[in-house]
């Protein structure tokens, strides 16, 4: 999933950004307010976690801006900010979720993963795509029962192509959704892990479930007869 | 309970009751008077006029009644009765229709009878007038009748009375018409009171409501004083003063929640962030290193802000001891100033130190350098890059003053109220987690301490203001 991360606090950024990066995700983060506006005007996030006391422009402002412009991006307000007046405020302008600070770093995690489910309409942590299951909440996938061992990088692909399951997922979705803005991704490193993911999830024997439509992308589900 | 509406409506209609009670009566009593009084007057000149037809001869009363004024007597409607006695009480004449009523009366003068009611033969009310005196007396003289008193036969007394039946009907209606009047007023003016006090009161009725429907949440609403009347006018600018000063208070209190919030709680979440994600995904030895580096440098942001927490705390509550001795000046601030030495001159700010070198001020040495030493390190921090700090000292009227001012960028004279509220910091998303905003909230109470106060001053300049921070001290 990809993630941008505002927040002014450095420690908690580095923390809390390393530690969605280690959990798989790819993550933007920023410590000011109107770079954390162009970073999610500019790029296609699946969550954005909001601090609300922000230099420059607060997080209520970035939020309102986002909803103004059409933009659905499931947002969780992270904040010290712990009233009932603050929450409701928070969540009746248009943020998905509120954490108050301090907080379980597996919580926020938790959180996250469900407002990305979300976004692509799941309701539970698992996805199905024929026989193969994606459990999202593990990061695990299994083929007939049967466990399928992926790098960090084939897992994200396959999550991704499966909350798009039956969609053509162009290869620049793909680098968008894979890689931060740190990442330098090469044409052929979106391909070699197609291809290693394509050889694990498609054994012999069993039906192809991983498709390339030559000259538009990829996509993830049964072939249609 | 007392009730304005109740005390009016008491006052009023009892009070406009007796008026027009006391008014009607008067009324009524005024034209009984005068309707009596011309009843009195008629009576008198029948009296008088009687009186001429007694006469006394040689001695003798006689009584020379004419026809023509005696048919009052006879009449059946409204008759009027008659009765002469003789100085020794003998009846010398009386009209027939008296029957064997007496016509008792203390008789006046000729010229001032003596009025009172009787009762008439038929049992009906009547007035007598009852006169004494002298009849007069007919003699010839040089062959020509002349009339003077009588020189003997002595004085008579004459009562004539007269029905006052239509009299008494008249006051009566009268009587009623004021009464009936003056009970449709009496009401009138109760409906009138009851109209006007509702009225009257109507705007406090509306004030009233307006301050029973003032919350927490709506505190910012101001009563409109113009529209009120004049009673209200000054009744609307305190509440209104009150209104502004519990806002403002509110506002404080909601802006220190909220600042003590972000303050405790943010790293808070720093430590508890960085250990989960480090025990979640252990690295190597230097990562943990680094971690626990971090972690220790948060242990001792906490343990500043909790030991200056409690130390505002026990100045507010009176339970810092204060030990005054005599304190070299000059010498305090070189001590406080040595570790932002370094900072200041890494920001290149210009430093100006206008401090005589021999004052020595009686004072408290701990919490007179805890002052020096926030107002200096706020003003290290604060002032931009290449910016000015200076500290200056002046003689007063019995005291003395500190001045330590810095330019600054951000500052507007609005936020000049703000500076020693507990947490206030004028970055609102309080980004430098190095200054809490309890500087000046401790180095105020500290002064408040010392019997000294700390003031702040803003001046504005071409693209640099200038905040002065001054320590009022009212002996050296």
């Amino acid at each position: 999933m990809r993630i941008l991360f505002v927040e002014d606090s450095v420690r908690l950024r580095q923390s809390v950004g390393a530690g969605l990066k280690k959990a798989g995700h790819a993550v933007d983060s920023t410590g000011d307010g109107p770079e954390g506006l162009w970073y999610a005007e500019s790029n296609e996030y699946d969550v954005i976690i909001l601090d609300w006391m922000l230099p420059g422009m607060d997080g209520m402002e970035i939020l309102g801006k986002l909803r103004d412009n059409g933009k659905q991006t499931p947002i969780l307000f992270l904040t010290a900010k712990d009233t009932v007046d603050d929450r409701v405020e928070g969540l009746q302008s248009g943020a998905d979720d509120y954490l108050v600070k301090p907080f379980a770093f597996e919580e926020l995690l938790a959180r996250v993963q469900t407002l990305a489910r979300r976004g692509y309409g799941v309701r539970t942590a698992r996805i199905a795509v024929a026989d193969l299951v994606i459990d999202t909440a593990s990061k695990t996938a299994a083929r007939k029962g049967k466990p399928v061992d992926l790098t960090p990088r084939e897992y994200k692909l396959l999550e991704y192509l499966a909350h798009r399951q039956g969609e053509v997922v162009t290869r620049t979705e793909i680098e968008e959704r894979i890689y931060d803005e740190h990442a330098e991704p090469m044409s052929n490193v979106v391909d070699s892990t197609v291809c290693g993911l394509r050889r694990k999830i498609d054994r012999p024997g069993a039906a192809s479930l991983l498709h390339t439509r030559r000259g538009l992308g990829y996509v993830l589900g049964e072939a249609k007869s | 309970m007392i009730s304005i509406r109740r005390s009016l409506t008491l006052w009023l209609i009892p009070g406009l009751l007796a008026i027009l009670a006391a008014g009607g009566a008067g009324l009524f009593f005024t034209v009984r008077s005068i309707l009596t009084s011309d009843f009195d007057a008629s009576l008198r000149i029948k009296a008088q006029a009687l009186a001429t037809l007694i006469k006394s001869e040689d001695g003798q009363i006689e009584v020379e009644f004419l026809n023509d004024r005696m048919t009052a007597f006879d009449r059946g409607m409204e008759p009027e009765f008659f009765e002469i006695r003789s100085e020794d009480g003998a009846v010398l004449g009386r009209s027939g229709n008296l029957g064997s009523l007496d016509l008792q009366a203390r008789p006046g003068s000729f010229d001032a009878p003596d009025f009172r009611n009787v009762n008439l033969p038929d049992g009906r009310p009547g007035r007598a007038a009852g006169i004494r005196f002298r009849p007069v007396s007919e003699v010839e003289e040089e062959g020509r009748p002349v009339v003077e008193p009588a020189a003997a036969g002595g004085e008579v007394t004459l009562v004539v009375a007269r029905d006052r039946t239509d009299l008494d009907k008249t006051l009566a209606a009268i009587g009623v018409g004021i009464g009936g009047i003056g009970l449709g007023m009496i009401a009138a003016s109760a409906f009138m009171v009851g109209t006007a006090v509702r009225r009257g009161l109507r705007p406090l009725d509306h004030l009233s409501d307006r301050v029973a429907s003032i919350e927490a949440s709506s505190l910012s609403e101001r009563f409109p004083a113009d529209a009120m009347p004049a009673e209200l006018k000054p009744v609307c600018g305190r509440l209104n003063d009150l209104l502004a000063r519990l806002e403002q208070s509110f506002q404080r209190e909601r802006r220190f929640s909220a600042n003590v919030a972000h303050e405790l709680r943010t790293p808070i979440a720093e430590l508890r962030s960085m250990a989960e994600v480090a025990l979640k995904y252990p690295e190597d030895e230097a990562a943990d290193a680094r971690t626990i580096r971090e972690a220790l440098a948060i242990a001792i942001q906490m343990q500043t802000l909790v030991e200056t927490l409690l130390r505002v705390g026990r100045c507010q509550s009176g339970r810092e001891c204060v030990r005054r001795e005599s304190v070299p000046l000059s010498k305090l601030v070189e001590e406080v100033w040595r570790p932002l030495e370094t900072p200041a001159r890494n920001k290149g700010l210009v430093v100006s130190n206008e401090l005589p070198s021999d004052t020595v001020i009686d004072t408290d040495p701990g919490l007179f350098r805890t002052i020096v030493q926030n107002l200096l390190s706020n003003a290290v921090e604060y002032a931009p890059a290449g910016g000015r700090v200076g500290i200056g000292w002046i003689r007063t009227n019995g005291g003395f003053e500190v001045k330590v001012d810095n330019t600054c960028e951000s500052l507007t004279p609005d936020d000049l109220s703000h500076l020693t509220e507990p947490f206030w910091r004028k970055d609102a998303a309080r980004t430098n987690s190095s200054h809490a905003g309890l500087g000046l909230t401790l180095a105020s109470e500290c002064a408040r301490l010392l019997s000294m106060e700390l003031s702040a001053d803003l001046s504005t300049g071409n693209q640099l203001n200038q905040l002065r921070m001054t320590l009022h001290a009212g002996s050296v």
